[in-house]
Parts: structure tokens; C-alpha cells; sequence
């Protein structure tokens, strides 16, 4: 085929946008950029040390989407050296470890700045993290001050070579769009939960590179608190009791509390129960709370909004419990029983 | 203390339909204040003086007046609306440029920015901390409360964590909460916002290339979109009773 | 085709929303005309009463059954066409569409798949450049067409657009003889009270009752009449007595950009005084709607269970009363709330104690809030009926004069008082029709209120009133046509009746036994 831009014909410059005649493999302006760098989150709560999730499901994906280098990044005292085994049994080759005191806590500045540093120079092709409230608030930083693109809260990504496909819903879930970026480092936080536990490779070994920072850019911390134990996380669940808008008694989410532990479940709502104030924002599922993965989903009064039903999408089945035989929830359900949720659950309580 | 406040207007998406064919129905789809914005909006007015201004800044169409018409009902006492028509199409990036830019140009003395957590329309919850790395401050994601007295103090809730933290002069802050019930303004608020001139201000006049801005100065691409439908089919009961109805959804559950 | 089965003794056909439980026999699901006058035909030979039915979100029992069979309308449910005169644009419609759908196609400009009643007048409204609106706008927008022009209905708006009856051009009826009546409005006109109706290549000659219908307060008490009355305004209003509606011209008018306004006040009585300068002013508000401290604290009282209930944030503490308005927000804005301020002031009022709102999400939540009211008081009485199942809702349709408001308000204190009966007042004040709701405990109150209930209605008619205002008559409020008209009157009505459905099939029971 030939050039478009040229008259003659004898031009055989082709779409790569390269001089004529040269061959894309001699082609020096090309970005080096190579392999992806993923910044592992670590939950550090004083008594326990884990990595958390979302890195795990994000280095697990990458491995599937990608044969590429996959660099590491933690940031910590050396209390984190506990964790290497692990990072590299998830598919990490090179682990840079930012080793600070001052770093347990989370910083973006001093993260970020640590980070440009370190894609200067490994000059990875991708970098990811958890769509989690620390990695929501890290990656545009980050992307700011690399000049590159970012793509928020994806729900999946696909790799051809080097380039990145990211996919993420936008409109409170009513559009799903695939997004790519024209700068190295492509940027992507992925929603927790979106992508499966992938199976670790015990024993497997990698490199760690420690690195220091000497800056001064801390955040003032006065203090901080932990406040909710990371076991109730209704993402993890495989029995959902979720409670909505119909739900017209406050005792009610005693009854489904109780429900939940005798069906080794957890209890969620819609975000008009969060703003009722009977739940905290953790416990919302849908597309401004949690996406949820579980193998029941029984919604009691919820009335099924888009964003709501965006949320529980990957549930295996819906039971829906509502009064309203027009709800929305309804399109989605395996069953639908019509009738008063709120009394549905007290006697649920009872036979259990 | 001089408050900038970045506000977006966005399509009531919690109005948006969907068609049988899986389109996005978004005729008569109101557009309103971003919720999460408003309530950035509320933290400042709560901790303002009366001698603080309030600077309100939106990047969007001719339309988003209305919104920043209403920053100016709920108190702010100055605005400005970034519109041209080379700015559609932007990316968080070249959003985040685009509002830099101004406040360089057009805020520069300015003490703290605010920002909502995230816009109902894209949900990215990328600009707060964009526009910090952009201006080089330090930026303070998902506040819930602020104190000002000598020192700037605000606690952030990271869901498994609550911090407070000092925040110097300059800082950019996201805000996750205010009331569910969206502030209403007094008669006496409308008629004091309707003497505000909202101003504009274009490309030009923020001293911006062609290709700082908009599509062209966008880092990523939509590629492709579409709407997607979540289909099951379900058998249905007739709850009447409700102990019968317990019985049927405890056989299905175990 | 026609739709027909047997009804069960539960099926929702026998109520509606007065929860008055009927019996019939059959219902009858017509799909067109043809098969209306079939329908008709038959029950008429036979004799057999036939109750009119579509949505059933009446609360006068106007559609529940008392023998015989049933005709639901629901499948005439298609808007037909737009057309245009020299009062402006009307939309053609089935007597079945709902207040709703009717909004909906004129909000969204839905036109181009209707017919063109009159030439090109689907590209004119096309290219105008303003939006239009159906301005009657009753309260329950679930409330199909015929039965908002068979009642009458009127809302809030009623103030400044009056009640249906003004937005009617044509209607379309099955007399009892199967005969159609194309009624356009100034075709045919009363003689003195004798109409003489063309049909069939025959005059029937009706004599409509001889009683004066007041026109001067929102009035739905029996059949509207008067010397050289336009025939169309006989059967607007009349309940289902006389036919059949299938189809209607509605009038729309243009819309404006609307302002909804809530201003508090620090006790009921400023609250009457400062809305007698109001209509008096050059404010023009669109409607004026009342609450007084009973029902702002019943809103704050389920606003602590559910922050969320009215979506609005929490009454100011100071607020003892509120009156609620839109006004037109044009350029003139600023002059007009510059008057509302100095009349508002005389009554311990200002603009700062207010609240105001202009984006269709906030006009949305004064209407939810206005609502909040009377639903907190329906969820309360629901939630009494599961110990006491006779229990029902107790809420006055009274309209009085301004002049005559206080009086009849003193009149509410005295009688609800003196029977230790709680209630709260709001409603429609501008038209001097407020809604008085009692908070029943037991169903001891409820006979005491059904009691006050008779007084206060006969102090309405004393005062120059209706005791129906808006609601109509139906099944549950036919004592008050006697009270209001006397014997004559009934047996007026009766006449009427017996000349136009001379085998009284039509809804039996409705307005007068």
C-alpha cells in the first residue's frame, strides 16, 4: 500500500509513520518502554502484615494478559521483608522495596515522587494498582506528574505486545467503555474483586532492590486510626443479605445480621440505607460502593436502580424480595418473590 | 482565606434509562451540580468568614452556568466558567491542565482548593489529586471535616482508617460527605446570587496551546462503548404469606 | 374484540383508592368503540347497570361497582393526534391515557408518530421555539383522562388554570342507546336549561336540574348547570352518569420557567393573613398551598426515622407555618420578590426565612415535600389498620371563599376540638380549599369524625362553599348533594339522569342514588 501523503507511487511508507524504507526494527524513536510495575499495597495495621488483595488479583491478571517483565513496588520499614516470599509467589520479578520508617504510613506525595523516580528508570510499559481509596488517590498523582493518561477503575484490561486495553463503566455503570493511552507508562487502577485470586507459586524466586528516599516532602500526620476490622468485606462474600430502600423497619437489619451468621453470610444494602445512616458506606453495593461477587445475592426491598444492578452484576444468582412486582430488581432475579421484605426476614429468622 | 472550589455539572444519572436496545436515553436527562461538589461547596461555606472569598471554577459548556449559578445561591461570591469549544473531548489530564492553568493565571494568591471526591459521570475521582501533582502541593483525598484555627486541620477517612493531619496553605482537598439532602437555598440567596456575573473565560484567555487542551490534549482514547444489559430469568413467588415465602427462600438458600 | 370474564370477589376491579369494596358479576374489556356501543347495547336491552372503570385512582368509590357488570376502559390507552385552533394547540386522546403519559409525550415532543388532527399542526409545534404543558396537573397523575374530565379534577395549578373543565375542547360519548355524541364545545348550547341534543337524526330533549352551581370556589358537588350552558359542561363533571367517554381534545398551553418558592412563618395565623395581601398582589403565583404547625411537625417527626423522607433539608426551628407557591421566573423576578418581602414582613416573615428552587430536581422536591404530608398520614393509618380494620382515612374537600377562610378555619378548631379529635390543616389556600386531616386513634374517633365531618360540611355551604371540592361526589358522598341542593335538587339530577339513561344502566349509585 502507499503512502497517502505522497504523490508518487514508488513510496512504499506504510502506517508505523516511519521515514521510507526503514524498517520499524531500526526505528530509534521508539519508546523502550517494557514490562509493567505494579504498586502492591500493603494493610499494616501493627499486628498483622498481608499484602492486599487487589494486588494479588492484579498481579495474577497480568501474568494471563502478558509475558512481560513485572516489577514490584512496596514501601516500608523492614518489617515488610516478611512479605517478599509471597510478593514474588504472585508473579513479581523485581521488587523494589522503599525502604523508610516514615513510609509505613501512606503518603502520596513522597510515594508518587518515589515512584516517578523509579519509572524513569525501569520505564515500565504499564502500571497498575488497586482501585482501592489509597490507589484511587496514588495513581493520578502519579500520572499527573508523568505526563501520561490514566484509566480509573477498570474492570478489565487486555494486552496486545506492549499496548494496553483498559475497560471501565462510566454513567453510574449505564456505559462500559474501552479506553487506551498514548503515552508510556499506560496507568490503570482496577476495581478490587474484579479479577480472580490467582493461585501463588510457592517458592518461586525474584530480586529485591532496596531504594531510600531523601526528600522531604511528608505529609503531617497527627494521627491516625484504624477503624473497621478488613474481615467484613462484603466483596468477599458468598451469601449476600442486602437491605434497601423498602426495607421499613430499623430492626430489620438486626434480623438479616442474625440471618447472615446463620448462612455464613454478610449483610449489604443500597446506598439509600447508607444514607438512612443505618449501614457505613463499606457495606453499599453498587456502582458509587462495591461490586460484589457473591454465589447468592438476596436483595430485600431494593428496588434496583442501574447503578445498583451494575454492582451486582457477577453475582452467581439474585433472589429478589420486594413488594413492588414492577421493581427493576425483578429483570435481574432468578426468583422473584413479591411480597413485604420486612417480614419475609423475620421469618427467616425464625425457621433458621 | 481565598477558597477555590472546582466544580463540574454533570448529567442526573440517577435519571438515565436505558433503551431495549441498550441505548443510553439521554433526552430530557437534566444536568445538576455534582453532588459530591456541592458538598465541597458546604464545607467551605461552613468554615468561611465573612470576609473569606469563595471562588467557584467550572471547565464545560455554555450550559454549566446553571450549576456554578447555583455554587453561587449556596454562597460562593465569585465564578468563572473555563468554555471553549476546544476543550470538549478532554481526558483527566488535560482536564486537570486546563484548570491549572487558571488557577495559576487567575487564583495564583489563592490559599486552599477544593474539590468533590468524585463526578457522578465518570466516577474517576481523578482531578483532586491531578490537579495537586500539577500545582506541586500536597493534596488531601476523601475529607470529611475541617478545622481552621492557627493550624489547618482535616480528617480523612480511607474506610479502614481515619487520619487528621495538618494541611499547609496551598493544599488541594477532596470531600467524600455532606448532607444526603441537598442544601436549598433562601429567596434572599437567589436574588444576592443573580448580581454575580459568572465570567468566561476561553482558551486564549488562559494562555493555553491547541494542544494542551481538550482531545487533543488528551492521554488516552475511547476506543469503544457500549451499554451493557444484565439479563436473568427468574421464576416468581407470590410472598403473601410470608412464613410460606421464608420457607421457599431457606430451601433455596441451603 | 372484547375482553370479558367473570370476577373474582377480590379482584382489584371492585375497589379503588376510597378502598369502598363493590360486587359485580362481569368485567368487560372493550378494545375499541365498536366494541363500547356492543357493550352498551346489550346492557342496555337488558337493563343490566354497568359501572365505568379505567385506572381506579378515584377516592369517592366513582368506580367501584355496586351490581352488575363492569367496563374498564385501560385499552383505550393510545394518544391519537395533535391539532391546533384558534385557542391553541390541543392533543387528541384515548379516555384511558394517563395524566402521566400525557405529560410525558408533550415534555419529551414525542409528536412526530401522531396523526395531524389539523394541517401541519404536528411541524408547528415542532418549530416552536417554546415548550408546552397540560396545566391542570392533579395531584395523582396515574388518573387516566376520562376520569379526570368525568370528575372534573382540578390540583394545585387549579389557582391560575382553573380545573379541567376550562382545558376540554371535545369529548367523545356511548349514550345508553349505543348513539356516539361528538361534542365540540360551543356547538351546543342550552336553551334557559333545556338542552336539545341532536342524535341519530333525532332530538332528545334534556332539562338540567334548575339549582345554582357555584363557580366561585373549586366546586365538584353534583352536576354542573346553568341558563344557555355549553353541552359539553353537562357531561364534564358528571361522574359516569350519562355514557361512556372514549376520546377527548385536551388543550395544552406554553410553559414557562417556573420558581418554586417555600416561605415560613412563625404561626398559622400569619400565614392566613399575609396569603389574603398575596392574592391581592402583582406576585401572579401559580398556586398557593398551605401548612400549618401540625403538619410541618408531622414532617419533622418522620424525618427522624428517615432522613431522607422529603428530601429536602430539616424545617427550620423557627418555622411555625410555611406557605408554598410558584411564580414565573422571568426578568421580573427580583420586583415581585421585592413585594413578597414587604408583604411578607407585615407577618413576621423574610426572604431569608425561606426557601426557594428553580432546577427541575429541586421543583421536584418542594412537590415531594408538599406530598410528604398527606403520606405520612395515609402510612399512618395503614399501619392502624392491621388492629382496626375498619379504619379509613378522614380528610376534608371543603372550599369557602377567601373572605370566608377564617371562619371556616376557627370552625375546624371548634368543632375537632370540642370532640378532642387531633388534626392537621394544608392544602390549597389560595383557593380557600384546605385539606383538614384527622389523626384517628381509635374507632371512637373515627365516628366523632364522622360526625364533625356533616358540621363542617353544612358550615362550607353556610359560608358561601362547596363540601366537595375536588374529590367529587361518587358513592361515599351523595348525602352532600341533599344537603347543598335539598329534594329538588336530587330529584333535578335525577331527571337529567332518567332523560339520558333512561334505564339508569350507567355507573348506578354514582352522585345520587
Amino acid at each position: 500500500m502507499g503512502c497517502e501523503s505522497c504523490s508518487g507511487g514508488s513510496c512504499d511508507r506504510d502506517k508505523t509513520g516511519l521515514p521510507p524504507g526503514m524498517l520499524s526494527e531500526y526505528n530509534l524513536n521508539q519508546s523502550p518502554a517494557e514490562g509493567s510495575l505494579v504498586w502492591i499495597e500493603v494493610i499494616n495495621d501493627g499486628n498483622t502484615i498481608m499484602m492486599n488483595d487487589s494486588s494479588k488479583e492484579i498481579l495474577g491478571k497480568l501474568q494471563e494478559i502478558s509475558d512481560g517483565r513485572i516489577f514490584g513496588v512496596i514501601f516500608g520499614d523492614t518489617e515488610l521483608k516478611v512479605l517478599y516470599g509471597e510478593i514474588f509467589s504472585y508473579g513479581v520479578d523485581t521488587l523494589y522495596h522503599i525502604k523508610d520508617k516514615k513510609m509505613i504510613q501512606f503518603q502520596p506525595e513522597v510515594y508518587c515522587e518515589m515512584l516517578v523516580d523509579l519509572c524513569n528508570r525501569v520505564m515500565p510499559a504499564v502500571v497498575l494498582m488497586g482501585a482501592t481509596p489509597r490507589g484511587r488517590e496514588l495513581a493520578p498523582r502519579l500520572a499527573a506528574s508523568l505526563g501520561t493518561g490514566l484509566t480509573a477503575d477498570c474492570t478489565e484490561l487486555k494486552m496486545d505486545g506492549r499496548f494496553l486495553q483498559m475497560t471501565r463503566p462510566a454513567f453510574g455503570g449505564n456505559i462500559i467503555a474501552t479506553i487506551s493511552c498514548d503515552h508510556f507508562p499506560q496507568m490503570a487502577t482496577v476495581r478490587p474483586g474484579t479479577f480472580p485470586m490467582p493461585e501463588p507459586m510457592i517458592g518461586r524466586e525474584g530480586t529485591v532492590i532496596y531504594r531510600q528516599y531523601y526528600g522531604s516532602n511528608y505529609k503531617n500526620i497527627i494521627s491516625s486510626e484504624r477503624i473497621i476490622s478488613v474481615d467484613y468485606d462484603i466483596t468477599r462474600a458468598k451469601i449476600l443479605i442486602s437491605l434497601g430502600n423498602g426495607i421499613k423497619e430499623k430492626e430489620s437489619v438486626a434480623v438479616a445480621e442474625s440471618i447472615a451468621k446463620k448462612l455464613g453470610g454478610m449483610v449489604s444494602c443500597s446506598r439509600a440505607l447508607v444514607e438512612r445512616g443505618w449501614f457505613p458506606q463499606s457495606r453499599q453495593v453498587g456502582q458509587s460502593g462495591n461490586n460484589v461477587f457473591p454465589d447468592i445475592y438476596m436483595a430485600f426491598g431494593i428496588s434496583g436502580s442501574i447503578q445498583h444492578k451494575a454492582g451486582i452484576g457477577p453475582a452467581k444468582r439474585v433472589i429478589a424480595v420486594n413488594i413492588d412486582p414492577e421493581a427493576p430488581i425483578h429483570e435481574i432475579a432468578d426468583i422473584s418473590v413479591i411480597g413485604n421484605a420486612d417480614s419475609i426476614l423475620k421469618e427467616m429468622n425464625k425457621l433458621l | 482565606m481565598k477558597y477555590v472550589i472546582l466544580v463540574k455539572q454533570v448529567p442526573d444519572t440517577t435519571r438515565i434509562k436505558v433503551d431495549e436496545n441498550g441505548n443510553l436515553i439521554r433526552q430530557g436527562v437534566p444536568s445538576i451540580l455534582d453532588p459530591y461538589c456541592e458538598y465541597a461547596l458546604d464545607m467551605v461555606c461552613r468554615i468561611r468568614k465573612p470576609e473569606d472569598s469563595v471562588i467557584v471554577v467550572s471547565m464545560g459548556p455554555p450550559q454549566a452556568k446553571e450549576s456554578i449559578f447555583r455554587c453561587l445561591e449556596l454562597g460562593a461570591n465569585e465564578a468563572y466558567l473555563l468554555s471553549d469549544k476546544a476543550f470538549a473531548g478532554a481526558d483527566v489530564f488535560a482536564t486537570s491542565r486546563t484548570l491549572t492553568a487558571f488557577i495559576r493565571k487567575f487564583a495564583a494568591d489563592y490559599d486552599l482548593i477544593f474539590c468533590g471526591k468524585q463526578a457522578a459521570d465518570g466516577d474517576t475521582a481523578e482531578v483532586p489529586a491531578e490537579t495537586a501533582a500539577m500545582l506541586n502541593v500536597q493534596q488531601f483525598c476523601y475529607s470529611e471535616n475541617i478545622i481552621i484555627s492557627d493550624t489547618i486541620k482535616v480528617t480523612q477517612n480511607y474506610n479502614d482508617e481515619i487520619r487528621v493531619c495538618t494541611v499547609p496553605k496551598g493544599s488541594v482537598l477532596s470531600v467524600s460527605i455532606g448532607d444526603i439532602n441537598r442544601r436549598v437555598p433562601s429567596i434572599s440567596d437567589h436574588i444576592k446570587a443573580l448580581n454575580i456575573e459568572i465570567k468566561t473565560l476561553d482558551r486564549i484567555a488562559l494562555g493555553l496551546g491547541m494542544y494542551s487542551v481538550g482531545i487533543k490534549g488528551s492521554k488516552t482514547k475511547i476506543e469503544s462503548s457500549y451499554s451493557p444489559r444484565y439479563e436473568h430469568s427468574g421464576k416468581i413467588i407470590d410472598g403473601t404469606d410470608p412464613s410460606e415465602a421464608a420457607k421457599l427462600l431457606i430451601k433455596e438458600v441451603l | 374484540m372484547i375482553h370479558s370474564r367473570k370476577l373474582e370477589s377480590d379482584s382489584p376491579y371492585l375497589t379503588d383508592e376510597s378502598k369502598l369494596s363493590g360486587a359485580a358479576d362481569m368485567l368487560f374489556i372493550p378494545d375499541d368503540e365498536e366494541d363500547v356501543v356492543k357493550i352498551v347495547v346489550s346492557h342496555n336491552s337488558s337493563k343490566t347497570p354497568l359501572t365505568i372503570s379505567a385506572m381506579r385512582t378515584g377516592v369517592c368509590g366513582g368506580c367501584v361497582p355496586k351490581e352488575g357488570d363492569i367496563v374498564s376502559m385501560e385499552k383505550f390507552n393510545k394518544i391519537i393526534g395533535i391539532g391546533k385552533d384558534d385557542k391553541g394547540y390541543f392533543i387528541r386522546t384515548q379516555a384511558a391515557v394517563t395524566v402521566k403519559d400525557l405529560n410525558e409525550i408533550i415534555r419529551k415532543k414525542l409528536y412526530s408518530e401522531l396523526q395531524n388532527i389539523t394541517d401541519d399542526a404536528i411541524e408547528c409545534i415542532l418549530s416552536e421555539r417554546t415548550d408546552y404543558f397540560y396545566p391542570v396537573d392533579p395531584t395523582e397523575l396515574n388518573g387516566s383522562i376520562g376520569g379526570n374530565i368525568s370528575t372534573n379534577a382540578s390540583g394545585p395549578r387549579t389557582y391560575k388554570y382553573g380545573p379541567t373543565r376550562d382545558w376540554v375542547r371535545r369529548i367523545r360519548i356511548i349514550l345508553s342507546d349505543g348513539n356516539v355524541l361528538d361534542i365540540l364545545r360551543g356547538e351546543i348550547k342550552a336553551k334557559n336549561r333545556v338542552f336539545s341534543i341532536p342524535v341519530d337524526g333525532k332530538n332528545i330533549t334534556v332539562h338540567i336540574p334548575s339549582y345554582e352551581f357555584n363557580r366561585d370556589v373549586k366546586n365538584t358537588t353534583g352536576l354542573m348547570t346553568g341558563p344557555d350552558m355549553d353541552l359539553i359542561d353537562l357531561f364534564i363533571g358528571s361522574e359516569g352518569m350519562f355514557g361512556i367517554i372514549t376520546e377527548a381534545d385536551i388543550y395544552i398551553t406554553e410553559w414557562h420557567p417556573l420558581m418554586s418558592n417555600i416561605i415560613f412563618f412563625p404561626s398559622d395565623d400569619n400565614a392566613y393573613n399575609f396569603v389574603k395581601e398575596f392574592v391581592n398582589s402583582h406576585i401572579d403565583p401559580e398556586f398557593i398551598e398551605f401548612f400549618d404547625t401540625g403538619s410541618l411537625n408531622l414532617i419533622r417527626k418522620s424525618k427522624k426515622n428517615d432522613p431522607k423522607f422529603t428530601k429536602m433539608p430539616d424545617i427550620p426551628d423557627y418555622a411555625g407555618s410555611a406557605i408554598f407557591f410558584d411564580i414565573s421566573n422571568d426578568e421580573n423576578i427580583v420586583s415581585k420578590y421585592n413585594e413578597l418581602s414587604q408583604i411578607a414582613k407585615i407577618y413576621g416573615g423574610s426572604l431569608d426565612h425561606s426557601w426557594c428552587g428553580h432546577e427541575l430536581k429541586d421543583r421536584e422536591r418542594f412537590f415531594a415535600f408538599r406530598h410528604s404530608v398527606p403520606q405520612t398520614i395515609f402510612e399512618y393509618v395503614a399501619s392502624l389498620k392491621g388492629s382496626m380494620p375498619g379504619m379509613h382515612k378522614m380528610g376534608t374537600d371543603m372550599s369557602v371563599p377567601l373572605d370566608h377562610l377564617d371562619e371556616m378555619i376557627d370552625s375546624y378548631s371548634e368543632v375537632l376540638t370540642s370532640k378532642k379529635l387531633e388534626y392537621v390543616i394544608f392544602g390549597h389556600i389560595g383557593n380557600g380549599h384546605l385539606h383538614v386531616e384527622i389523626i384517628l386513634k381509635s374507632m371512637d374517633d373515627l365516628s366523632k369524625a364522622k360526625k364533625a365531618y356533616r358540621t363542617l360540611a353544612l358550615r362550607s355551604i353556610e359560608l358561601g362553599g362547596s363540601p366537595s371540592a375536588e374529590h367529587g361526589i361518587g358513592k361515599i358522598k351523595s348525602e352532600y348533594i341533599e344537603l347543598l341542593y335539598g329534594k329538588q335538587g336530587v330529584e333535578d339530577i335525577k331527571k337529567t339522569k332518567r332523560e339520558l339513561d333512561p334505564n339508569w344502566i350507567f355507573c348506578p349509585g354514582n352522585v345520587v342514588e
